[in-house]
């Protein structure tokens, strides 16, 4: 078909019949493959492949080349190995491969040829047989196919004409298409709403969860309220808030008008040491305060506790959601050195140009934030709230960091989605309208929710023994937020998420519908498929890469917070004893102030105020107790130098991770950032994918010759030690992770995996660790950890890297 | 660093002084390592760092006077109401206590005792300066640091003490007042004799020296020859003597070509020399041309020789006119020139000069990465490492020999030469070969350290000073970030080596070559920094390190993978430290590897004696209380492979018994002691099916004459002895773990795991101790995991 011919192709057709035999092939047999290997989900046809194609790998895949068989479906491009091997058909489909791009995530086609390279379009002609073709992805990967001499010449131009074709730029109409083609058949279908969800996280949908969340944190003197339960009072709100007990429903109906799009502060979180965070958007000026409004105000913003509000003011010292989108945006440009224009920044102005932009100090600057308002909540009994104009963006990044900070488990795996969920997802950071899937609206268009993945990477890659979760993850859930998929990511509310949703027993449907023309910024039309969370992991991820999702060594740290939060006894700096009760100061740039316009209705209506106030505003806010607040954010190193020893985070559990913030402690996460580089060399690695770890390797063998030693024998082993369970790794994984992945043990043989773990049983577990001299030692009292067994290949490293 | 110095004259001694850290050798010894790492804490505000931190800061505020003392040091002088200007935490009155080795600052003004130790190795330059607001009376004085720091110091004049100045300088600059460093009355002694590390002998026959190429020369055992040259030199064999000498005169400093490193398959040759005396004129040597041929003869895979001048271009150029110069292409068959590029060193001072404008004392924030930029410090770092790749790339790739050299070759040929090792040799990239590399190619082959770094010297200027030692510790410390699991030592060690190079307090990098260090006896007179570090070994590991022999390492140099070292660097700033020290998070994870590994050994006894199915060896040691310690592998030239999956010996065996390939098979018992005990099975190679059949599983093994023998630990085991000598043309290896002291994390020791095997008696004694896993004369080590890697390797090598 080639051989005479190099001149000119111009995109056409396939051939019908061989578009229809394919189609037959892969209709009939829904779950079948293609001839040639490739495991297709149901409904999914192939379009075109090619032969003796070699892949080129990253750094962290182990560098080289892998050669197999390339394929272009209308919903991805595929990459077979040559030598993988087999997958089971009966498994569940996995959308995408681990060497699959999805044609969704691709931004542009480069083809390179003998002498030449070329932007591939879906109208562009080509005029050479290209020997390389780079896929620029979204999610900052480069993927590289290198044709062989051997791939017939006329597979290599089809198959670059196909994916130039089927490819688009992300519209509402592709993005739907995309949709449908991935999810929308019907087997897909049934298969997705059949799939269960993980029970071991925490949702923060139902009021039972967020009963839930209150217990573990030990929050007491805090409800859930279901006044927002039809999203009556607030169209962004989730259904269900936590506000302080005292205040009633009706009382609590009265402050939303208040508040900018009725977000009234609410309970996120409470540190160990008694402290509650809050959050909620900037005040509403122009409304008439009535008295009792103010006291319902007041009650809810001092929520438990009576003696101190802070007031943390976001806006000033954080950038806008414009700054990121440009930061971002110019750090795209600079990683991806981008082959078809060649423009690449030289290598002696790299730093420079990284300075310029400004995407490092804008992590610096959010982490500085969260660090502060940690330091905060350690000195105990108070509430800090967090305000934004709008609270949807930076205080989801600054509220979740203070939690990642300060909570060991929100440093698991489950916890951190759970986090996710109940700061981001549910609490109404507009995923929809910041990710931009459509191309409808460029101005919103802001990834926050990236920034925020960069912040967690650098306290990682600083404490990378700290969390159970790897930076693997977290590259996995920065890929899925490229990946217009996911109904997580896909709406702006959870309002709208339930409205999109065809889970029908999840949420409420109301008689007359939901045409409500007092919302204009309703979202997209539902969606024809139903879209999976994000965190149906293994619709995505195969076994083996889910496994890397957690680091194989339990991170050796942290007894569960205790109920009553009650451990500030011995904090000598901590608690501003002069503190006026019911003050509200507020927090910006780094000092403390008490504004008489801080609560707007303070100034206006004076001294009547009614209720137990009343005795303390009559002195007015006083600054006495503003040198112990300061004290309190300085005793934490931020502007200082520390004095003393650095207290040891493995003695003490709610000392917060705090990250370095000089210049040259703010470091690129170059895993994300660089993995596209193509000036990589490929050369391998000695800690590649077919050569373990030596701990990996020593935990594997710790659970091979238990389960031999079991085998061996059954009977009188069994009482004395601890028995891997028969159902498997896949088992043990699950309920070991629950926050006190510590002791699996505990969980394991004494009671059945629950999904949450028994309050009642933390001060057992924390006693345990102090019983044995050596703090190792505990760890392989329980050896029947199966993480040691299933360990992926990463291991903390000293200083990220 | 559980146990300090005072404890390691016996190891039962060391948990007791570890656990009484108020007896005076417990607070000597914690101040000692505070003084030794003073790699996160110069300005120590609280003593420890350990679990126990409080009650030790506590006992500190009580003898805060009291000045820890390194054995042999003298208090010189003493100060009340001495003000330190600390750039970062203010003013701090305390005390001046100034000995023979260090300045030691104490303060017990604020809440936590605040304590400054810096050892007068480090200062580079003493200056008074002036505090015009603080009163006439008052002067100061700044002490400019080659780590990177400066401190001042601010007393009043009144109160006497004009010899402040005077005593400082004459204890900072010994050599320039005609005194001695303090190295030579230090008196500490360790466990290890680092002096022992490098033998030069030893580490040819490690690389397969002598052959037939190249020889162990002793032309040079007195200096003749060349004196910036070590004694023991590698040569081609077909040259003479005389031709020697006369190549040497057209080479600078004498330095002709030598063998650095050779490709242990290819024999390609890693050559280095001074550059040659070609003049203006154009001068040949033809000596040199033939020493230059017989180098390229040697090499039978290439016809061809890469010389890579390390300098710039013009630099080379210019050189030419004052009687320097480089090899033509057209006067010297065969061989390619490349130039690198590099600066010379007056650049790299510069360089670093800059840098340390940017981290000390202040960091700007905003600006941070642009200043970096502007240093350049990583720029030459990536041309170091660039020239390095492209020297090792050339000798693995294209199996072509190298010359390197500089001006004088020894300088940036030190740099490039053990660069390229460290890529290519992965015996170089553990603890204790990255000691042989720098004792060889730096301290060996006459790096002028005392030029370089101006020991206890203030006369020579600045214009002989250079940070070369340190840019090539930087390389290092970048190959160790790109390749984590690649090195088994950490960042600590590549700071503790960097901290006493200034230090003085050993004698390793003193002088400028071979030949003065000979003269001035340091090798008795003094200790070596490897004796410390090897005394504590564990401080040092990576526990991510994976042992890989043959891969070879190209890092990647270019800026955007560069790092600035900033704990080396910045790390005088308090703010860039973190609350958990990078080498405490190391430790744990090596101890979390050493439990693991004594988790697998213990449930391998359990599994050994619960599984029926395992043969059951004899073993009159474990009614004794002694546990196996593990099977070798029976191994057999030109027989059928035994899979190499099973992970466990004795299936193995099983699996060998009913494969029957013949050959030896072969057990051992090991008891605690130092003892390793051999059981010996001799099964015939019998193609004709004459031999005994090879035993089924079970019982049948022991009928089957055996043979004891004891062999010490690291040792070779000699074929003497009846049954061994029954077995012609193998000789046999043992590799055993390397028998430590006790410590006091370690409960419980995991048993010495030696390896036994034989080996065709042909094989040379590199590819042996290589296969035991090291030198075998320092007691190889080994551990159960890395055996099957270690065996694939073999296999390799012996079916070649």
């Amino acid at each position: 078909m080639l051989a005479g011919s190099k001149s000119t192709f111009k995109v056409r057709q396939m051939e019908t019949d061989i578009k229809e035999r394919l189609l037959s092939q892969s209709g009939m047999n829904a779950r079948g493959r293609d001839v040639f290997e490739l495991r297709c989900l149901p409904g999914e046809c192939v379009l075109q492949r090619a032969v003796m194609v070699r892949k080129k790998l990253t750094a962290s895949e182990g560098r080289g080349w892998l050669s197999g068989t390339l394929f272009c479906t209308h919903f991805r491009v595929a990459f077979v190995p040559q030598d993988a091997p087999k997958a089971d058909d009966n498994a569940d489909p996995i959308l995408l491969g681990d060497h699959d791009v999805a044609l969704a995530s691709i931004e542009k086609v480069v083809v390179v040829g003998p002498n030449r390279t070329k932007l591939v379009t879906p109208n562009s002609s080509l005029k050479f047989t290209p020997e390389e073709l780079v896929l620029y992805c979204r999610d900052l990967r480069v993927v590289c196919f290198l044709f062989d001499r051997l791939t017939p010449d006329a597979q290599v131009i089809e198959i670059t004409h196909a994916i130039a074709k089927t490819y688009q730029p992300l519209k509402p109409g592709s993005v739907l298409s995309f949709q449908n083609a991935a999810l929308g058949s019907v087997e897909m279908k049934q298969f997705l709403s059949n799939r269960r969800r993980d029970a071991h996280m925490n949702w923060h949908e139902s009021a039972a969860d967020w009963q839930r969340e209150l217990e573990r944190c030990g929050a007491t003197g805090w409800r859930v309220s279901s006044v927002n339960d039809r999203f009556e009072m607030s169209t962004s709100l989730p259904r269900f808030i936590v506000v302080p007990q005292k205040v009633l429903d009706t009382e609590l109906k009265k402050s939303f008008a208040h508040f900018n799009d009725g977000r009234i502060p609410r309970w996120c979180w409470r540190h160990p040491r008694g402290s509650d965070l809050l959050r909620m958007a900037s005040f509403q000026n122009n409304i008439y305060h009535e008295k009792d409004d103010i006291r319902n105000l007041e009650l809810i913003l001092f929520g438990c506790h009576s003696s101190l509000c802070v007031v943390v003011e976001l806006g000033e010292e954080l950038p806008s959601t414009a700054d990121i989108q440009l930061a971002h945006g110019r750090l795209r440009a600079l990683c991806l050195g981008d082959i078809s224009t060649s423009v690449t920044v030289p290598d002696d102005k790299w730093l420079s140009t990284l300075e310029g932009t400004h995407w490092l100090d804008y992590t610096r600057w959010c982490l500085k934030k969260a660090s502060e308002v940690a330091c905060l909540l350690r000195g105990g009994h108070m509430t800090v709230a967090l305000q934004e104009a709008e609270d949807r963006d930076l205080s989801c990044v600054v509220s979740s960091l203070v939690q990642v900070m300060c909570d060991p488990h929100c440093r698991t795996r489950r916890g951190f989605q759970s986090l996710v969920q109940k700061e981001w997802v549910t609490a109404g950071h507009r995923f929809y309208s910041r990710g931009n899937y459509h191309r409808d609206n460029d101005k919103e268009e802001a990834p926050v929710f990236l920034l925020f993945l960069d912040c967690v990477w650098q306290l990682w890659s600083r404490y990378p023994s700290r969390f159970q979760l790897s930076d693997d993850f977290l590259l996995a859930l920065h890929d899925s937020a490229h990946l217009p998929l996911f109904s997580s990511f896909l709406a702006n509310s959870q309002r709208e998420r339930s409205r999109g949703s065809q889970n029908l027993g999840q949420c409420y449907t109301p008689v007359n519908g939901w045409r409500d023309p007092l919302h204009p910024d309703s979202g997209p039309e539902p969606p024809d498929p139903p879209l999976p969370p994000v965190w149906d992991w293994s619709l995505r991820y195969s076994e083996r890469r889910q496994a890397g999702f957690t680091q194989p060594v339990p991170p050796a740290s942290a007894p569960r917070p205790t109920l009553n939060g009650n451990l500030n006894a011995d904090l000598e700096a901590g608690k501003p004893s002069d503190a006026s009760p019911g003050s509200v100061f507020l927090l910006s740039r780094g000092v403390f102030s008490c504004p008489a316009n801080l609560l707007p209705w303070r100034g206006g209506v004076g001294s009547g105020i009614s209720g137990v106030y009343r005795k303390s505003h009559r002195r007015a806010p006083s600054s006495e107790s503003v040198p112990g607040l300061e004290r309190l954010l300085r005793a934490r190193s931020l502007t200082e130098a520390p004095s003393g020893p650095p207290p040891d985070p493995v003695q003490d559990p709610y000392e917060p991770l705090l990250p370095l913030l000089m210049g040259p402690c703010v470091g690129l996460w170059k895993e994300c950032y660089h993995r596209g580089a193509l000036h990589a060399q490929a050369f391998s690695h000695p800690l590649s994918a077919n050569h373990r770890h030596p701990v990996e390797l020593l935990g594997r063998e710790v659970q091979r010759l238990q389960e031999r030693l079991a085998r061996a024998c059954p009977a009188s082993s069994s009482a004395e030690t601890p028995r891997p369970r028969p159902a498997g790794f896949a088992d043990l994984n699950h309920n070991a992770n629950n926050g006190t992945f510590l002791f699996p043990r505990h969980h394991g043989s004494a009671s059945p995996p629950k999904a949450p773990p028994a309050p009642s049983a933390a001060p057992a577990l924390a006693a345990a660790p102090k019983e044995n001299a050596n703090k190792h030692t505990f760890l392989f009292g329980h050896a029947t950890d199966a993480r040691l067994g299933r360990a992926n290949s990463k291991v903390p490293k000293s200083n990220g890297s | 660093m559980a146990d300090g110095f005072g404890a390691w004259s016996s190891p039962t001694v060391s948990g007791e002084s570890g656990q009484d850290p108020d007896s005076p050798s417990g607070g000597h010894v914690e101040w000692c390592k505070q003084l030794i790492a003073a790699t996160l804490s110069s300005h120590i505000s609280a003593v420890s760092a350990n679990s126990d931190g409080t009650t030790k800061r506590l006992k500190m505020t009580e003898k805060a006077n009291a000045v820890p003392l390194l054995p042999g040091e003298k208090i010189q002088m003493i100060m009340e109401d001495v003000t330190y200007i600390c750039p970062f935490s203010g003013l701090l009155n305390g005390t001046l206590t100034i000995t023979d080795y260090k300045l030691y600052f104490s303060s017990v003004e604020r809440e936590s005792p605040f304590v400054l130790a810096v050892n007068l190795g480090v200062v580079s330059r003493l200056e008074t300066v002036c505090f015009p607001d603080r009163g006439e009376n008052t002067e100061g004085l700044e002490l400019v640091c080659k780590d990177l720091r400066s401190l001042r110091f601010a007393y009043e004049t009144e109160t006497a003490r004009a010899d402040v100045a005077e005593t400082l300088t004459s204890r900072a600059f010994p050599l320039s007042r005609e005194m001695t460093l303090f190295t030579f009355r230090y008196e500490q002694r360790f466990p290890a004799d680092g002096w022992k590390v490098y033998e030069p002998l030893a580490e040819w026959r490690r690389q397969g020296l002598p052959n037939e190429s190249w020889t162990i020369s002793r032309l040079n055992a007195s200096y003749q020859l060349c004196d910036t040259y070590p004694a023991v030199l590698a040569l081609p064999t077909d040259i003479s003597d005389e031709d020697v000498k006369r190549a040497a005169a057209f080479r600078a400093k004498r330095r002709i070509p030598v063998l650095s490193w050779i490709h242990p398959e290819s024999q390609a040759a890693l050559v280095r020399c001074g550059q040659p005396l070609v003049g203006p004129s154009d001068r040949r040597c033809k000596e040199d041309e033939r020493l230059l041929q017989i180098v390229v003869d040697a090499n039978a895979q290439s016809h061809k020789l890469s010389i890579f001048d390390a300098r710039q271009f013009s630099e080379a150029c210019s050189k030419k006119a004052k009687d320097g110069g480089y090899e033509s292409e057209s006067f010297y068959a065969n061989v390619e020139l490349n130039f690198l590029e590099i600066p010379n060193m007056h650049v790299m001072r510069e360089s670093l000069r800059k840098l340390k404008d940017v981290v000390y004392p202040a960091i700007h924030q905003a600006r941070w990465h642009s200043n970096i930029d502007r240093t350049h410090w990583l720029h030459h770092i990536r041309l170091l490492l660039c020239g390095a790749s492209r020297v090792a790339s050339k000798l693995e790739r294209a199996r072509t020999s190298v010359l390197v050299h500089c001006g004088d070759g020894w300088d940036r040929t030190a740099q490039l030469t053990s660069l390229a090792m460290l890529m290519l040799d992965g015996h170089y990239r553990t603890l204790r070969g990255f000691q042989v590399l720098v004792e060889k190619e730096w301290i060996g082959f006459g790096h002028k350290f005392a030029a370089r770094v101006g020991h206890g010297d203030d006369d020579r200027g600045d214009s002989e000073r250079s940070p070369l030692f340190v840019q090539f510790v930087d390389c290092v410390w970048q190959m160790t970030r790109q390749f984590p699991a690649a090195f088994e030592f950490n960042e600590l060690f590549l700071l503790m080596l960097l901290d006493h190079l200034y230090s003085c307090l050993f004698g390793t990098f003193l002088c400028d070559s071979e030949r003065e260090r000979a003269a001035q006896e340091v090798r008795t007179r003094t200790v070596s920094l490897w004796s410390y570090i090897n005394s504590q070994p564990e401080d040092f590991g990576n526990p991510l390190y994976v042992r890989d022999r043959q891969r070879v390492l190209y890092p990647l140099a270019s800026c955007r993978r560069l790092e600035l070292w900033t704990n080396y660097y910045a790390r005088w700033n308090p703010r860039m430290r973190p609350q958990v020290p990078p080498h405490q998070s190391l430790k744990d994870l090596l101890l979390l590897r050493t439990e693991l590994e004594r988790r697998v050994e213990e449930l391998r006894g359990e599994v050994r004696a619960d599984s029926p199915a395992a043969p059951r060896w004899p073993s009159p040691d474990r009614a004794a209380g002694t546990a196996f310690a593990w099977w070798a592998w029976p191994f057999v030239i030109g027989g059928p492979r035994v899979p190499q999956t099973h992970a466990d010996p004795s299936q193995a065996a099983t699996t060998w018994a009913t494969q029957r390939p013949a050959g030896l098979l072969l057990g051992f018992c090991c008891s605690p002691g130092n003892s390793v005990q051999l059981v010996i099975r001799k099964v015939r190679y019998a193609p004709e099916n004459k031999g005994p059949r090879p035993p089924a599983p079970g019982g049948e093994l022991s009928k089957l004459p055996d043979a004891r023998e004891t062999a010490a630990p690291g040792g070779v085991a000699r074929q003497g002895g009846d049954t061994l000598k029954e077995i012609p043309n193998w000789k046999l290896v043992i590799g055993v773990e390397a028998v430590r002291p006790r410590r006091a994390h370690q409960r419980r020791r995991p048993a010495p795991a030696p390896s036994v095997f034989f080996l065709p008696s042909s094989t040379p004694t590199s590819v042996c101790s290589q296969a035991a896993g090291g030198p075998v004369d320092n007691g190889a080590e080994c551990s159960p995991y890395e055996r099957p890697m270690r065996y694939s390797s073999l296999l390799l090598v012996c079916t070649t």
